[in-house]
């Protein structure tokens, strides 16, 4: 029998990395082969067309200026996308990427730019242009499950407020309302099926492994992450970044 | 004239106070307290000052480099006979620099200084701006580099030059720059130009560092503008400034330590290490204010390039997030010793006879360590 590769499609590599979150990859990456998973990264950019299934979506954020370059050529693969997140197959979309997942996009000058609309969430970009959402943020899961810890750690920095419809479930709820998705709500991220869209840089996987145990739950046998010693030296940097007071 | 009677006495006062707290404590931290202290009173006192001066401004900005090519520019003035108020502390907030000239205010007493030269954080060029009084005969800006760094601080690297330009064109600020990705946003700017410095780099002997070799250039550029009277006979080899490749000793150790604050500054010391003869290596990271709270930027390095220069070395973290770091380093298959703490570093090193270490530090790690010597 042919060994399964693991296929990940990394959307904009070059574009959509403004705060280390190519890390991922390396991170993702790392752990399949913990697993003994062969893995391929694929990177999908403005010329790539006619995409075949994949077993990996990934998306970080980049600043305005590229995210608008590369805005239109998203806008053709959204059948793609949708297939994939509807089968139940992992994706992360990080901070820009996941704006454009949504309805659209309000600028300050209330401009709409169309999203992918593959959820019901709208973001915009308040007048006030001074206050960016910025700093670490410890925040909880909102659902009980065995795999999650019960915090996730990350470093948000972003302009965008993004509100989710009530139907939608976020990632997590922040302590703050300075934090998280916007400032009206406690909501952080987006969880549906196995994609998950959020603010957190850090890169959030290699600060929360558990995330990515649970992206891939379907690959890997989890009982099995304790023998393996996954998370000796990830978890002493988990515990730095979400217990020490400063 | 009262104004200079009252930052006269001001000047008094704060050195005076520098000098008792040096004889308690013998470190110096006291750089940034007298201008803080001085913001508080809505007195704009840099703007008084500049406007008694009535002489050229110099002002170098831009992510990685300022504090070596403002004092590469100091020497180089100074040894040529010219006085020059500066920042040399390496303080480039605002507070920090209205310090510099409080502090230094006796110097110029009686003979004004032929130029002001500060270093100003790419953050608050626009805020520096608004205290330039129009009084000043000719202001100009060194835009050195912009790319990411602290990015909690100040957002995307757009939005710097933005603020950049806005200082420029409201404050007719003659701007040198090189074509780059963001100098779209400058309306006006004199594009830097290569030139021939092969005098000035063997007259300060900066052959082995070549992010000083390339603000050189910038300086010759402003020297082109500024037409000062080079007496080159008398210009003496630059000494790096602490943390920017300087060496201290520490027992029988030499510890050669490389500000890296940010992928660029990072990968420009991998760099100089691959170029080295260094077998040990020192990276300290902390998260403290000064350096910024995200320290996700570490995976923007160059993978490549780092794996090259770290090969066949014994690679040692500490700091806040040497965890981070640790982990970063597992993902690229480098092995490393997690010290935790850059004085236990010393210890270990001093009991298994390490002679030589190359840090690659942060910046309050930076600071720890030097003030730590």
């Amino acid at each position: 029998m042919t060994k399964h590769l693991f296929k990940i499609y990394h959307f904009y590599k070059k574009e959509l990395n403004l705060y280390g979150d190519n890390g991922n990859i390396l991170y993702l990456q790392h752990f399949l082969k913990l697993f003994n998973i062969s893995s391929k990264v694929y990177s999908i950019n403005s010329f790539s067309t006619n995409l075949e299934p994949c077993d990996f979506i990934f998306a970080g954020g980049g600043p305005d200026l590229l995210q608008n370059k590369i805005y239109e050529n998203f806008l053709t693969h959204q059948k793609f996308i949708l297939n994939h997140i509807k089968s139940g197959k992992p994706s992360l979309f990080v901070c820009g990427s996941f704006q454009l997942l949504g309805k659209y996009y309000l600028t300050d000058k209330n401009l709409k730019i169309p999203g992918l609309s593959l959820f019901n969430f709208y973001t915009f970009s308040p007048k006030n242009q001074n206050f960016r959402i910025v700093g670490n943020v410890h925040s909880k899961i909102n659902f009980n499950n065995n795999i999650f810890p019960k915090k996730i750690v990350g470093f948000e920095n972003h302009n965008g407020r993004t509100v989710l419809a009530k139907s939608l479930q976020p990632l997590s709820y922040v302590d703050s309302l300075k934090k998280g998705n916007n400032t009206q709500d406690y909501s952080e991220g987006l969880l549906y099926k196995k994609t998950i869209g959020t603010y957190l840089h850090g890169p959030v996987l290699v600060k929360n492994p558990l995330i990515l145990s649970y992206l891939l739950s379907e690959f890997i046998n989890i009982k099995n992450l304790e023998e393996k010693k996954v998370f000796s030296s990830e978890y002493v940097a988990y515990k730095n970044a979400s217990f020490k007071k400063r | 004239m009262l104004i200079n009677v009252l930052l006269f006495f001001i000047s008094i006062i704060f050195n005076l106070i520098k000098n008792i707290y040096l004889s308690i404590n013998k470190k110096y931290k006291f750089q940034t307290l007298p201008g803080y202290i001085l913001s508080k009173t809505k007195i704009d006192f840099l703007y008084l000052y500049l406007n008694t001066l009535k002489i050229p401004l110099i002002l170098i900005t831009g992510t990685n480099g300022k504090t070596s090519t403002t004092s590469l520019i100091n020497h180089i003035l100074t040894k040529s006979n010219y006085s020059v108020l500066s920042n040399l502390s390496g303080s480039n907030l605002k507070r920090g620099i209205l310090s510099a000239l409080v502090l230094n205010y006796y110097k110029f007493l009686f003979k004004k200084p032929n130029f002001c030269l500060f270093e100003v954080d790419e953050g608050v060029i626009l805020d520096f701006a608004k205290s330039i009084p129009k009084s000043i005969p000719k202001t100009y800006l060194l835009l050195l580099n912009l790319s990411r760094d602290q990015l909690d601080r100040y957002g995307e690297i757009d939005t710097t030059a933005l603020k950049i330009n806005q200082a420029v064109v409201t404050h007719n600020i003659t701007l040198i720059a090189s074509k780059s990705s963001y100098a779209h946003h400058f309306k006006k700017y004199t594009i830097l130009q290569n030139c021939n410095n092969t005098i000035l780099i063997n007259k300060l002997k900066i052959n082995g560092y070549p992010h000083l070799i390339k603000n050189l250039n910038f300086i010759t550029n402003l020297f082109l503008l500024l037409k000062p009277y080079l007496q080159y006979s008398k210009i003496t080899p630059f000494i790096p400034v602490i943390g920017r490749g300087s060496v201290i000793k520490h027992n029988k150790q030499i510890l050669e330590i490389h500000l890296s604050k940010n992928p660029v500054s990072f990968n420009n010391n991998l760099k100089l290490l691959l170029n080295s003869k260094y077998k040990r290596v020192l990276v300290v990271m902390n998260d403290f204010i000064p350096d910024g709270r995200d320290v996700s930027w570490f995976y923007d390095i160059n993978y490549k390039l780092m794996v090259r220069a770290f090969t066949n070395k014994q690679i040692f973290v500490a700091g806040s997030r040497s965890y981070d770091f640790y982990n970063f380093l597992k993902l690229n298959n480098i092995g490393a010793f997690n010290i935790l703490n850059y004085k236990d570093y010393l210890v270990f090193s001093d009991s298994l006879g390490f002679k030589f270490t190359f840090i690659m530090s942060n910046y309050s790690a930076t600071t720890n360590i030097t003030a730590y010597d």
